[in-house]
């Protein structure tokens, strides 16, 4: 790991040109959404929200023309997420389709492949959940025990998924599953398959969250016929695929900015009261982290911009990220609690513990924290 | 960057240690030519910006050099005798990020090399993670430091704040590892560790800790008219 790697970096302007138009197109949309569901961010979703994002050619930015996409850079996509991870737009429908379904069908996809699911994508009509974490394959990824088997037609699938966000809006599933040998053979004879999820033999249920919020679901393949064609990319390398593909979930802006719509519902309750030097400071503190932390997250889309694979990068971000957005509901919970004497919008508190209840997760979803800094502590040359 | 960077360094190896006298090291900086690296073209000097010469500020640090040579560097090219608070600040963040990454370096050098329960510490998890914590508040400390010297001699009270704030708040994290990771040597007068220590403990206070630049980002957010964090950050870029 080489420090030099992440430098302060400048966003095009012909980047930074997508801000007005994305800033309208949420404006628009987001009027009417209570606070609560703008916190969410990227775990809620809404298809009507998603389509006039493919209509106004803001899905699949990094995606060739030929496809439906705009051909731009990873620092595009960036400018506009961060927009939307900022106002805490619906994004959740298209969110894994667009941030690394589409990117890995585009890598490792045949041609036929890459036309049939796409466009569909770029128009924000077809959407795909994540098939990596089993009940017995959480952290220890290598050890999934779904499998295809290779019939006359295709491929028949048994098996299970679990903590699938959005399997029950999703048209397709990338599932890593094992295509040969036995799961001591641990990341060899591991594939991806594309999985219709209205295929025969599919059930999906939904596993509530803390919050009875439906975003989780467990998803079960009971001889599901898949057609030949499900194959994404070479048979036995699906962990080197499915390793490029969390290089691109974890290095996104939205691993810092899932607590931005909270903190600054915070901010403007701040402001309205009397001038008070130790919520200033705790607002300074919180806004002045953000900012380098911001700074860091467009270091690393540089990288991924100029073609690298910053997994160690990422993994350092990533966890920064994480426990700045922990600490957010924490801090500014225990700021209103010490003036009782204020009145607090209800929406306010409803939205701190919401995000309160969740932000496990953050720590959690796209490689845990204690993975990630295994992950940091080998690429600083320990082990 | 490595012609500028490179004899600079070795430079300030051959004048760093504690035995060096301070007057012999003041002559040597000085007839190196390096103070004038800020000052115009136009005026004799090599005219580079304050972000072109942030590496040669990290290397101050991570020699653990006291020496105001950064301040100099500044004060010649500005024809002043006293620097501005905001600038003051900067500099001292660009050196907390050069001796964070010295003070990575040694602890990560001793895990590999310290051996306990019959193997190198580092190989231990809660010593890798512990580590890896302290990776990434050095990587904070050296955006900071980019941040702050993004912005050239005249830098905005914002810039500045956002700047120290952020890196002043990653000295007791990382000294703190640090010695955790040395052990009872780290805390001995003959091991170097405590040089630097010593010195990034100094430089979180010096010019402001954070906070008191914390309360002035805070005031500007809370006085901004910009309605969300994103703005608020954008509009830094700009300043």
């Amino acid at each position: 790991m080489n420090f030099d790697h992440l430098t302060l970096s400048e966003i095009p302007a012909t980047d930074e040109e997508l801000r007005p138009a994305i800033r309208e197109l949420i404006a628009a949309h987001i009027g009417n959404m209570p606070l609560y569901k703008r916190a969410r961010t990227w775990m809620g979703g809404d298809a009507v929200f998603s389509r006039a994002m493919g209509q106004a050619g803001f899905l699949g930015l990094t995606l060739p023309r030929k496809y439906g996409g705009a051909e731009r850079g990873p620092l595009a996509r960036f400018v506009v997420v961060e927009e939307l991870l900022g106002a805490g737009a619906p994004v959740g429908m298209h969110w894994i389709a667009d941030r690394q379904s589409a990117l890995v069908i585009l890598k490792f996809g045949t041609e036929a492949q890459r036309e049939q699911y796409l466009p569909k994508i770029c128009r924000g009509e077809m959407y795909f959940c994540i098939g990596m974490s089993e009940p017995g394959s959480g952290s220890d990824l290598a050890s999934v025990r779904s499998r295809a088997e290779r019939t006359e037609n295709g491929w028949r699938l048994n098996g299970q998924k679990v903590w699938t966000s959005g399997a029950h809006h999703a048209h397709y599933m990338i599932a890593l599953v094992r295509t040969s040998g036995e799961p001591a053979d641990r990341n060899q004879g591991l594939s991806q398959l594309l999985v219709d999820l209205n295929a025969p033999g599919i059930t999906i249920r939904p596993v509530p969250d803390l919050n009875g919020d439906h975003d989780f679901n467990e998803v079960f393949f009971d001889n599901v016929e898949l057609p030949h064609d499900a194959l994404l990319g070479e048979e036995g390398a699906g962990w080197s695929q499915v390793t490029a593909e969390l290089a691109y979930e974890r290095s996104g802006p939205e691993r810092i900015y899932s607590s931005a719509v909270l903190l600054d519902a915070w901010i403007q309750h701040v402001a309205r009261q009397p001038q008070c030097e130790a919520r200033q400071r705790l607002v300074g503190s919180l806004t002045a982290q953000l900012a380098v932390l911001r700074e860091l997250s467009v270091a690393v889309t540089s990288r991924l911009a100029a073609g690298e694979q910053p997994v160690v990068e990422a993994s350092l971000v990533k966890d920064l990220g994480a426990t700045f957005e922990q600490s957010v509901p924490s801090l500014i919970a225990d700021d209103l609690a010490s003036h009782p004497e204020e009145s607090v919008d209800p929406e306010l508190w409803h939205a701190i513990m919401t995000v309160t209840h969740i932000a496990p997760a953050f720590s959690l979803r796209g490689g845990t924290r204690e993975i990630l800094r295994g992950i940091i502590a080998r690429g600083m040359g320990l082990r | 960057m490595d012609e500028l960077l490179g004899p600079f360094e070795q430079m300030l190896a051959s004048v760093a240690g504690r035995s060096v006298d301070s007057v012999v090291q003041w002559k040597a900086i000085e007839e190196s030519g390096y103070l004038d690296a800020l000052v115009p073209e136009a005026a004799g000097g090599a005219g580079l910006s304050l972000s072109d010469i942030e590496p040669l500020i990290r290397a101050l640090g991570r020699f653990a050099i006291t020496a105001p040579v950064a301040e100099t560097m500044a004060k010649r090219a500005l024809g002043v005798d006293t620097l501005g608070r905001p600038l003051s600040a900067i500099l001292a963040v660009a050196e907390i990020a050069g001796l964070a990454e010295k003070i990575l370096e040694m602890s990560l050098s001793y895990a590999n090399d310290r051996v306990q329960f019959g193997k190198p510490i580092g190989k231990l998890q809660v010593i890798q993670q512990q580590l890896a914590v302290m990776g990434e508040q050095v990587l904070m400390a050296r955006m900071a430091s980019q941040i702050g010297c993004a912005h050239g001699l005249a830098p905005s009270l914002e810039v500045a704040a956002v700047s120290k704030q952020v890196a002043s708040a990653t000295v007791p994290q990382i000294a703190s590892i640090a010695h955790a990771v040395h052990g009872a040597i780290g805390i001995t007068e003959e091991f170097d560790l405590q040089r630097y220590t010593r010195r990034l403990h100094a430089l979180r206070l010096a010019h402001g800790s954070e906070g008191y630049w914390a309360n002035i980002v805070g005031k500007a957010r809370l006085q901004s008219d910009r309605q969300s964090s994103v703005e608020f950050i954008l509009s830094l870029r700009k300043s």
